[in-house]
C-alpha cells in the first residue's frame, strides 16, 4: 500500500484516464436490463451521495509502488429534460456530461454528449517531479454514444473527439454487459474494449522534443492504444434510502501508456476493488 | 265519541309498533357491535413489515414471520387479498405463525380470515419500496469511458 501522496500520484496517473477504468454504477444497469426492458431508454433522475473505500494496483509515477488504497466521496446524479440531460458521476472520478437524446427506440437509443475528460500532470502534486513538463489540461470530448438494449443484454458504443483544442484527441469504446438479480442482490458483469488516438496520448503521456531539452525526461512519442476492460458488481438496497455497492475492476494497459517516462513503476495490468454506501435523496 | 276512542287506540298502538320497531334496531345495533367486536379480538402482524427493491418495477424479496391471534378457537387462514390466494389454513387454532418467502413487484395486503368466510377478521400489508423511483431506464450509466 503506498502513502495518501503516493496515492495522489495514482490518482492523477487515474485522472489521465488511461490506466484506471472507469466505474458504472452497477445496480443501475441490472435495473435497466432486468426490470425496464420495456421502458423507453430515458435517463433516470436521482441524486445521492456517499463515501467509498477501494484498492488496486496500476502503474506508478514513483518506483516499486503499484499499490494503493484510498477513500473517496461520491456525488452521483442525473437529471433529464425533453431530452437533453446532464450526468454526474463522483464515483468514477469523470467530471459532469451534457447530451441531448437525438433518437430512441425501444432498443436503440443514440445520445450527442459532451464532457470534460482527461487531465492531470499538475506540478504542486508531485513534489515538483513535473515542474518543467507543461501542464495537461483537460479535454472537452464531444460525441456520440449509441446504446442497445438486447435481451438481458445493453452493448454501447462510444465515439468522441476533443474540441477544446488541447488534446486533439479521439476516444472510442465498445462494452457489452450483462445483470442477474438474486433475491434483492443486482450483479453485474461487462467487458468493453476502449481506443485511445496517439494525439491523446502523445498529449498526456508524451513527452515533446522542448519538454525533453529542459526536463529529466526524454523525448517520447506514443502511438495509438486499444485496451480490454472487464468489470463485476453488486448493488444492495440496504434500505429505502441507502444503497452498498462493492466493484472489482481489471484492465490492461498497453505499450504506448507504458512506455512513457514518467512512469518509473509500470504494469501490464490495473486492478481495483472497491466498496461503497451511498445516500439516495 | 265512539270514534274518537278508535282512533286514540290506534294512534296508541302505532307508538307501540315504533317503540317496538326502534328496540329491534336497537338490538340489530347490539349485534351488529358483537360483530365488531370480535373481529377487533383477531391480531394480525407481520415482521419485517417492508419489503426494499432497488428499482420501481423490480421484484422483491423478503423472508416475512406472519402471526395471528383470535379470541375464538375455530379454523382461520392466512389470505393474500392482493392475489386472493389462501397461504395457509389452520384446523381449530387461536393461534398461529407462519415463516413466508415474500416475492412482489407491488405491495400485497393480507387478511386473516375463517375459513369459508369473506371477512377479514383483521388485516396487515407489506409495502414495497423503491430506493430508485424512476421507471425509466437509467442507460446514462452506461457510460464507461
Amino acid at each position: 500500500m503506498t502513502s495518501s501522496k503516493q496515492l495522489t500520484k495514482s490518482f492523477i496517473a487515474g485522472f489521465l484516464g488511461l490506466f484506471v477504468s472507469s466505474n458504472v454504477l452497477s445496480a443501475d444497469i441490472a435495473h435497466a436490463l432486468r426490470n425496464n426492458s420495456e421502458e423507453k431508454p430515458v435517463t433516470g433522475n436521482y441524486f445521492e451521495i456517499g463515501l467509498g473505500v477501494a484498492v488496486g494496483v496500476g502503474p506508478s509515477f514513483t518506483k516499486d509502488n503499484d499499490g494503493w488504497a484510498a477513500a473517496y466521496k461520491i456525488i452521483n446524479g442525473s437529471y433529464n429534460w425533453n431530452g437533453l440531460f446532464i450526468e454526474k458521476y463522483g464515483e468514477s472520478g469523470d467530471p459532469i456530461l451534457l447530451g441531448y437524446n437525438a433518437y430512441e427506440s425501444d432498443n436503440w437509443s443514440l445520445d450527442i454528449v459532451m464532457g470534460p475528460k482527461f487531465g492531470g500532470l499538475h506540478s504542486d502534486k508531485n513534489d515538483g517531479k513535473f515542474d518543467l513538463l507543461d501542464d495537461r489540461n483537460s479535454s472537452l470530448m464531444f460525441g456520440s454514444r449509441l446504446t442497445g438494449y438486447l435481451g438481458d443484454n445493453v452493448v454501447q458504443f462510444s465515439l468522441k473527439h476533443d474540441i477544446s483544442g488541447n488534446s486533439h484527441g479521439t476516444s472510442a469504446s465498445a462494452l457489452l454487459g450483462r445483470n442477474w438479480q438474486v433475491r434483492n442482490w443486482n450483479f453485474h458483469g461487462l467487458v468493453g474494449l476502449q481506443f485511445f488516438d496517439s494525439r491523446i496520448n502523445d498529449y498526456y503521456v508524451g513527452i515533446s522534443e522542448d519538454e525533453a531539452l529542459r526536463s529529466q525526461f526524454t523525448e517520447y512519442n506514443p502511438g495509438s492504444n486499444i485496451n480490454f476492460t472487464a468489470e463485476v458488481g453488486v448493488t444492495y438496497p440496504v434500505s429505502e434510502n441507502w444503497v452498498f455497492r462493492s466493484t472489482a475492476r481489471f484492465r490492461t494497459l498497453s505499450d504506448a501508456d507504458m512506455d512513457s517516462p514518467i512512469f518509473e513503476t509500470t504494469r501490464s495490468t490495473a486492478m481495483s476493488l472497491g466498496t461503497s454506501l451511498t445516500y439516495v435523496f | 265519541m265512539l270514534i274518537l276512542k278508535c282512533i286514540k287506540k290506534i294512534k296508541s298502538l302505532r307508538l307501540i309498533i315504533t317503540l317496538f320497531a326502534s328496540l329491534c334496531l336497537l338490538m340489530a345495533g347490539n349485534v351488529s357491535a358483537s360483530s365488531a367486536e370480535l373481529a377487533t379480538a383477531a391480531y394480525l402482524e407481520v415482521t419485517p413489515e417492508r419489503c426494499i427493491a432497488l428499482h420501481k418495477g423490480q421484484k422483491c424479496y423478503l423472508e416475512v414471520t406472519f402471526k395471528w391471534q383470535h379470541s375464538k378457537i375455530s379454523d382461520y387462514c392466512l389470505v393474500n387479498t392482493t392475489t386472493n390466494k389462501i397461504i395457509k389454513c389452520w384446523q381449530q387454532q387461536g393461534k398461529g405463525q407462519l415463516s413466508f418467502d415474500f416475492q412482489s413487484k407491488l405491495s400485497n395486503d393480507f387478511a386473516l380470515r375463517e375459513q369459508k368466510s369473506v371477512i377479514d377478521l383483521a388485516r396487515t400489508q407489506i409495502p414495497v419500496a423503491w430506493v430508485y423511483k424512476s421507471t425509466k431506464r437509467p442507460k446514462s450509466t452506461w457510460r464507461l469511458f
